[in-house]
C-alpha cells in the first residue's frame, strides 16, 4: 500500500475538511460508503484498463473487489436502498486498484467525490461542473483547466455507421492510433480482430460459401459429429455468429468511413463557441436527436457562464472520455498542467445494469486528491506549535490561551518553539507577553 | 548447514525427476518409500524434502526448502516475489495450459472470437461465461490480458474436460499433452489459447540465496551437474577410423565441414597397425557432433574414407562455467 507522509494526512484531511464544507454549500450530504463491494458492481462497465486493475478475492463463494473508485457504489446503494427521489451525496476515503503484474504492489489513494442521482437535465450536470471547479478554487489552486467532451453525442454520431456495439467500442480504443498513423493504419490493424477479412470468417479449409453454409447445417442439424457438448450456447447461437462473422467482412466501409468521422471528431479542440460550431457542421438537419445533443451542450456552457466559470479557462474536446465505460453524456476532467486532479460525467445507464427497475439518470465527479497536492502551498497546512515550561501549570496555563483562539499547539519536554516562563514566553528570540504572542502566532 | 531441495512426492514428474537427478550425478536417497525426507550424497548438506508439487512451491516461498523441484505450471500459478526461477524446463514433464471450448463451436477458433463470444453471454443470456480450472489465477491474468474481463471462474478439480458436457461450466482451462482427452470429451484447444508450456523447472528462495553464500555455492555444484546433463544430451561422442597421409591433414579434411568441427577440433591419434602403408596410415578420430548433425557428419566422416563410425550419448559436457549460475547471479545482482 502507498503510505503518506504525515504531512500527507495533514494536506489531505485538510483539503477533505474544505471541500466537504464546499459541497454542503450545494445540498449534498455525507455518506459512507463501504469499501468491499461486489466485484459484478465495478465490472458492469469498467473499462479494460480499470478490470485488470480490480482488487478482487473470493468470500463465501462470491467475488468480491475492495472498490477502485466511488460512482458504481453509489449507485449500487442508490439501488439496493430503493431511492427513487433525488439524492445529492458526497463521499471521501480511500479507493484501490491493483497491480496484477506485481504481486508485491498494491494501491491505495485517496478521493473525494460527489453524485447527483434521479435528475436528468443539463441543470445538473452544470451544478456538478461548477461545484467541482470552484471546490478547486477554494482550495486556491491555479491555473486549472477544465476539458469538456460529450460521450451521447459522440455514440449518436457513430450510430449512423450502423456498427455493433463491440466494433463501435473498438474503434473508440483506437483513437490514439487514429490521430497518430491514420484511418488506413487502424484498419490494417483491425482486420484480425475483427476479422474483416473473409478468410478469417471460418477456419481456412472451408472459407468458401459453401463451406460456411456447411458448417451451419452442422451445427443446426449435425448433433453426432461435434457431440452433445454445447457449453451453455444452442445451436441457434453458434449459427448466427457465424453468420455475423461473415457479414462483418461486409462492414469493411462503414468502418472506414466511421474511422474517418472519428478522425475528424477527435481533431476538435479548443474555445468552446468555436468548436460548438464546428461540431454543428457535423450534425444533419434532420437529425433531432444529434440536435438535442448539441442544445444541451450549448446549454451546458450558458449554464457555467451564469456560474462565473471563466469562459478562457475552458477547452471542449468532444471525444473525451473516461476510463470508465457507463459514461452516457457530458464527461469532464480538470486538469492542472497535464495531471488531471477531478474527473467525471453523466451515467445513465449505471442504476438500472446493478438491479434497478429504471435507469435513474446519475451525474458525479471525483477529484483525486494525492494529485492535487503537488500543486498546493505548503503553507496552507495547519502549523503545529511546541511548547514547554519549567512549571507545568504554567505550560498548561499558555497551552489552553493558544488553543482557545484555534492555534494548534503540542505540550513538550524539550525542544519546544514556545518556551514558557511565568508570564512571558521566548518565540525566535524574542520575549512576548501572552497578549503579543496570541496576536503575533495568529498572525 | 544443511540446506532443503523439496522436490514431488508423487505424481506425473516424481520418477522422472528422480531419473533426471540419478542422470546428473545428484543421485537421491530414500531409505523407504513411506518417508518425506530423502539425501543427495553428491551435495552432502543437501537433504531432500518429498512434497505434493503445490507444496513445493510453498515451502520453497516460505523459506522451509530453499531449491525446489516442480511443475512449471504450478510456478507460474502461485507467483511468489521470494520465488527465482534456475530453471525454465529441465527437458521432461511437458505440458501445456490452454483454453478449450466445445468441439460444436464451429464459430470460435481464436482468443478474439471467444473474447466476443464472452460479450454475446453477457449481453443475450444475462450471465458471465463459466471457466472450469484450477489455475484460477493464470487463466484470470491470461484472458485479462487478452481484453476478456467478463467470465466467473469454476473451481474444480480433476475431471475438468467433463464440466462442460455436464453443464457447470462453459469452457475450461486445463493442462494437456497430447490432446486426446480434450477431444474424447468433445473440447478443442483455439488459436493463442496456450496460457503457458510447462516443463519441470528447478525454483529457489530468492531471500536465502542473497543471505547465505555457502547455499549459493551449493546451487552452483547443482547447476555444474544439470548444465552439463542437459548440455550433454544433445551431444553425441563420434570416433572414426580415417585414413590418410599424416594427422595434420586427416585433421584438416575432417574440419573442412561445420558438422564434424566438434567443440574445438577433432583429437586425432594414429593407429598402430600392420596393415598400414608408409605413405597412408590410420588414424582414429574423436569429435563430438550435434545430435541434430549427427547424419550429416557420418555422411562426411565416410566421403573422406571413415570407416567403422561409432556414436556414443554424451553423459555429460562441462563447460568453462555453469552458463545457468552465471544467469542466477545476474539476476540476483551479484554478477
Amino acid at each position: 500500500m502507498t503510505q503518506q507522509t504525515n504531512d500527507g494526512i495533514q494536506a489531505i484531511r485538510a483539503i477533505e475538511n474544505t471541500l466537504q464544507h464546499h459541497m454542503m454549500l450545494f445540498g449534498y450530504e455525507t455518506i459512507d460508503l463501504p469499501l468491499i463491494d461486489e466485484a459484478e458492481t465495478f465490472l458492469t462497465r469498467a473499462g479494460a484498463g480499470i478490470m485488470e486493475r480490480l482488487f478482487t478475492f473470493e468470500r463465501g463463494g462470491k467475488l468480491l473487489a475492495l472498490r477502485p473508485e466511488f460512482t458504481a457504489v453509489a449507485a449500487h446503494r442508490y439501488v439496493q436502498e430503493g431511492h427513487t427521489e433525488p439524492v445529492r451525496w458526497q463521499m471521501s476515503g480511500s479507493i484501490f486498484e491493483d497491480e496484477a503484474s506485481d504481486v508485491s504492489t498494491q494501491y491505495r489513494r485517496h478521493n473525494i467525490g460527489a453524485e447527483l442521482i434521479g435528475t436528468s437535465t443539463i441543470t445538473s450536470d452544470a451544478e456538478i461542473i461548477a461545484m467541482a471547479i470552484q471546490g478547486v478554487d477554494t482550495l486556491a489552486l491555479a491555473d486549472w483547466q477544465v476539458v469538456v467532451g460529450h460521450v451521447g453525442l459522440q455514440l449518436h454520431l457513430l450510430s449512423r455507421y450502423q456498427l455493433d456495439k463491440r466494433t463501435t467500442r473498438l474503434l473508440l480504443t483506437q483513437r490514439e492510433t487514429l490521430q497518430r498513423d491514420g484511418v488506413d493504419a487502424v484498419l490494417t490493424k483491425l482486420n484480425n480482430t475483427l476479422m474483416l477479412d473473409p478468410d478469417t470468417v471460418v477456419p481456412a479449409d472451408d472459407s468458401d460459401a459453401n463451406g460456411q453454409t456447411q458448417h451451419m447445417l452442422d451445427v443446426l442439424l449435425d448433433s453426432t459429429r461435434y457431440g452433445s457438448t454445447m457449453g451453455g450456447r444452442t445451436r441457434h447461437d453458434i449459427a448466427s455468429r457465424v453468420l455475423k462473422k461473415h457479414s462483418r467482412s461486409l462492414e469493411r466501409e462503414n468502418i472506414k468511413e466511421a474511422l474517418t468521422f472519428l478522425y475528424t471528431w477527435g481533431q476538435l479542440s479548443g474555445e468552446p463557441a468555436k468548436i460548438l460550431t464546428q461540431i454543428r457542421k457535423l450534425i444533419a438537419d434532420d437529425d433531432a436527436a444529434g440536435l438535442a445533443l448539441f442544445d444541451e451542450l450549448e446549454t451546458l456552457f450558458t449554464l457555467l457562464d451564469a456560474y462565473s466559470i471563466p469562459t478562457e479557462r475552458i477547452l471542449l474536446q468532444p471525444d473525451l472520455t473516461r476510463n470508465w465505460d457507463y459514461y452516457t453524456g457530458v464527461v469532464f476532467g480538470i486538469r492542472i498542467d497535464e495531471t488531471y486532479i477531478a474527473s467525471g460525467g453523466r451515467y445513465d445507464g449505471l442504476t438500472q445494469l446493478l438491479g434497478a427497475d429504471e435507469a435513474f439518470p446519475a451525474v458525479g465527479f471525483a477529484y483525486y486528491t494525492e494529485r492535487m497536492l503537488p500543486f498546493m502551498d505548503a503553507n496552507e497546512t495547519q502549523h503545529t506549535y511546541t511548547l514547554s515550561a519549567d512549571e507545568p501549570a504554567d505550560a498548561i496555563r499558555w497551552l489552553i490561551a493558544l488553543r482557545t483562539v484555534g492555534i494548534f499547539v503540542a505540550h513538550v519536554e524539550h525542544d519546544a518553539e514556545i518556551i514558557v516562563s511565568g508570564d512571558s514566553a521566548q518565540f525566535n528570540g524574542i520575549t512576548y507577553t501572552q497578549d503579543e504572542l496570541l496576536e503575533e502566532v495568529s498572525a | 548447514m544443511t540446506y532443503t531441495l523439496a522436490m514431488p512426492s508423487k505424481g506425473a514428474i516424481y520418477q522422472p525427476t528422480r531419473d533426471f537427478l540419478k542422470q546428473s550425478g545428484l543421485k537421491v536417497r530414500k531409505p523407504n518409500e513411506r518417508q518425506y525426507v530423502g539425501s543427495m550424497p553428491a551435495i552432502p548438506n543437501m537433504s531432500v524434502l518429498f512434497q505434493r508439487v503445490v507444496d513445493v512451491v510453498y515451502k520453497v516461498a516460505d523459506g522451509t526448502a530453499q531449491i525446489g523441484i516442480t511443475g512449471f505450471d504450478i510456478v507460474n500459478e502461485h507467483p511468489h516475489e521470494d520465488i527465482i526461477v534456475i530453471y525454465e524446463g529441465l527437458g521432461y514433464g511437458w505440458c501445456k495450459l490452454v483454453v478449450a471450448v466445445p468441439e460444436a463451436w464451429v464459430d470460435v477458433t481464436n482468443m478474439v472470437d471467444l473474447a466476443e463470444v464472452v460479450l454475446d453471454f453477457r449481453e443475450h443470456k444475462g450471465r458471465n461465461i463459466r471457466i472450469a480450472t484450477k489455475y484460477e489465477h493464470s487463466t484470470r491474468e491470461f484472458l485479462h490480458r487478452h481484453g476478456i474481463h467478463h467470465f466467473t471462474l469454476v473451481k474444480a478439480e480433476g475431471a475438468i474436460e467433463a464440466a462442460p458436457t455436464l453443464g457447470y461450466a462453459d469452457l475450461i482451462v486445463d493442462l494437456t499433452q497430447t490432446g486426446t482427452t480434450l477431444r474424447e470429451n468433445h473440447l478443442k484447444e483455439i488459436d493463442g489459447g496456450t496460457i503457458v508450456e510447462s516443463e519441470a523447472c528447478v525454483i529457489a528462495n530468492k531471500r536465502a540465496l542473497l543471505a547465505d553464500p555457502d547455499l549459493l555455492d551449493a546451487v552452483r555444484v547443482l547447476t555444474e551437474h544439470i548444465d552439463a546433463t542437459i548440455k550433454g544430451r544433445d551431444y553425441y561422442q563420434v570416433t572414426v577410423d580415417v585414413r590418410g597421409e599424416d594427422a595434420e591433414t586427416v585433421a584438416q579434411q575432417i574440419a573442412s565441414r561445420d558438422v564434424t568441427r566438434g567443440l574445438l577440433g577433432p583429437t586425432i591419434s594414429p593407429i598402430y597397425n600392420t596393415n598400414s602403408s608408409a605413405d597412408r596410415r590410420w588414424y582414429t578420430v574423436t569429435l563430438i557432433v550435434e545430435e541434430k548433425k549427427l547424419l550429416r557428419a557420418v555422411e562426411h566422416v565416410r566421403s573422406i574414407g571413415g570407416r567403422h563410425v561409432i556414436a556414443t550419448p554424451v553423459r555429460y559436457i562441462f563447460l568453462e562455467h555453469a552458463p545457468t549460475f552465471a544467469t542466477l547471479l545476474e539476476k540476483l545482482e551479484l554478477a
